[in-house]
């Protein structure tokens, strides 16, 4: 790989052992990639910063780094944790204790504060054509679908790098070449909410692995594509769309396409059966928020909640939304209205991510990112419903 | 049974092939404390892993360094699809990596030793 003459010096350790050791691990999965060079990025954005999700091994490879003095050399984020932003920890164990280990590197490090999956919406808003080095696959996909900018699915530890190196490795979706459509997927039927969108997300992802499908379906809008995004990036390796009438490099339905594949609402109603492992009336809770809601929905949710079951929910239902949201006086405010009614926030964390699920075993949710990954990862149920149908069926 | 392929990550290993055909979630489908590929039941640790390609969430390539740290990583590993996720997971966990276009032109089972030198690399298969 060609390196500049400060690439040469940083990566033979003149600027020090961290930014050696970021150097070398971006290098070498340029070169297994292919890339002839790196690139500036506008943007890190790190995943897997969850103590439960990286255990001690990867406590202590982001430690390290920051011991040996590593800093950002460009705007760095980073994702959900597995406990409230700067709240109650989920358990003993030293889970709290090696969680804020995580945190207090990555603030030393000089990242910004954040805790979330949405930094899109909540924190810096991708610019068409800049280059990014992301690592949460939900906000890659969403990245390069919504607004054309440029990023790969950057494993955790390669963002990292990133963000020490203010750099990248030159491949794939940066490219003009690598970022037209491949498949195209076409749904007829009516307008996609949350759920279905996901739904739709789900199936592509599986079907579809290393392309880019063009999606020729309505939507109710952008929330919608970013759970098609969400659900395509986990049951797939899907990092880009194009999304008819919402993608900025939409240029029509492309003329050669590998494959073709036209869907209708009972495609989707059958994937819903196949996803869904229980009743709905099993469920014990309701998730939503994977990933995170911005602080504007929890005064939709509210309002919703309270119109139709203004005596509460005998069951709970859980929203995530940004960590960055937690300290800010509207969002305390609503979340204690909110919890009056039976729905719980979590400011900075998930499901996914953390353990408050551990003592639940049927989870409904409108998230196919969750429901792909709750059974996997933690062996809970899931049941797929829109907050809507859960509402009326454990509203007091 | 000698069978070249294309070779990413160098280096040697040998071991019983593990052989999956579909893409792998190292977040959610593989245990990080064990090894075990949860829809197979069966530990990667020193095998020769056949898969698709690599699936899900970017915090996969932690697993495989967790793995790494306990001495727990295949011992190869050979996909269809080299991603930036394989290609970190490769890397973190130094296991060798090599790719063929279809993994059905390999043998399921039987012992086997990759060697990868960039950009070839050989399999040896001993079927018995």
């Amino acid at each position: 790989m060609y390196l500049t003459r400060w690439e040469e010096r940083a990566y033979n350790g003149e600027y020090g052992e961290a930014l050696a050791v970021a150097m070398k691990l971006l290098v070498s999965v340029g070169e297994v990639l292919g890339a002839e060079r790196l690139i500036d990025v506008a943007h890190v954005h790190v995943s897997g910063i969850s103590y439960d999700n990286i255990g001690d091994a990867g406590l202590e490879f982001i430690e390290s780094l920051y011991t040996m003095g590593g800093r950002v050399r460009t705007y760095s984020t980073y994702n959900p944790s597995g406990t409230l932003l700067g709240g109650q920890g989920s358990d003993g164990g030293g889970f709290m204790e090696k969680q804020l280990r995580i945190i207090n590197a990555l603030r030393g490090m000089g990242f910004t504060e954040s805790a979330t999956c949405i930094p899109y919406l909540v924190l810096r808003e991708p610019r068409r054509g800049e280059h990014l080095a992301w690592g949460e696959s939900s906000a890659v996909a969403v990245a390069n679908t919504l607004y054309a900018a440029r990023t790969n699915r950057e494993a955790g530890p390669v963002a990292l790098a990133a963000a020490l190196a203010g750099r990248t490795y030159y491949w794939g979706l940066h490219l003009d070449e690598n970022r037209k459509p491949t498949v195209v997927v076409k749904y007829s039927g009516t307008p996609l909410d949350e759920l279905y969108a996901g739904i739709l997300g789900y199936l592509v992802g599986e079907l579809y692995q290393g392309e880019i499908p063009y999606i020729d379906a309505p939507f109710t809008g952008r929330r919608s594509v970013i759970s098609l995004c969400a659900a395509a990036a986990a049951s797939g390796n899907t990092a880009m769309c194009i999304v008819r009438d919402y993608s900025p490099e939409d240029h029509g339905r492309p003329g050669e396409a590998r494959d073709k594949l036209a869907l209708t609402r009972r495609d989707l109603e059958e994937k819903r059966e196949e996803i869904s492992h229980a009743d709905i009336s099993d469920a014990e809770l309701f998730y939503t928020g994977c990933p995170h809601h911005p602080k504007s929905f929890l005064q939709e949710l509210y309002s919703y909640i309270a119109a139709k079951a203004p005596h509460g929910l005998k069951k709970p239902m859980l929203v995530s939304i940004p960590g960055v949201d937690a300290r800010d006086e509207a969002v305390r405010k609503v979340s204690r209205a909110l919890a009056r009614l039976g729905v719980h926030v979590l400011p900075g964390t998930c499901l996914v991510v953390s353990r408050f699920r551990e003592s639940y075993r049927v989870v409904a949710t409108d998230s196919l990112k969750a429901a792909f990954y709750l059974p996997r990862r933690h062996g809970v149920r899931v049941v797929l419903s829109t907050i809507g149908e859960y509402v009326a069926q454990v509203k007091r | 049974m000698r069978i070249t392929l294309q070779g990413y990550v160098e280096g040697e290993g040998e071991g019983e092939i593990l052989y999956y055909d579909r893409y792998l979630s190292l977040y959610g489908e593989v245990d990080p404390s064990t090894s075990v590929i949860k829809p197979l039941g069966v530990a990667m640790a020193g095998k020769i892993l056949v898969v698709k390609g690599i699936r899900g969430s970017t915090v996969g390539p932690y697993v495989m360094y967790a793995l790494y740290r306990r001495g727990l990583q295949p011992s190869g590993i050979i996909a269809e699809s080299i991603d930036p996720l394989l290609a970190a997971a490769a890397v973190l966990s130094a296991t060798p990596l090599a790719s063929i276009e279809a993994i059905t032109a390999l043998p399921q089972k039987g012992r086997a030793r990759l060697i990868v030198k960039p950009p070839s690399a050989l399999l040896e298969v001993n079927r018995s």
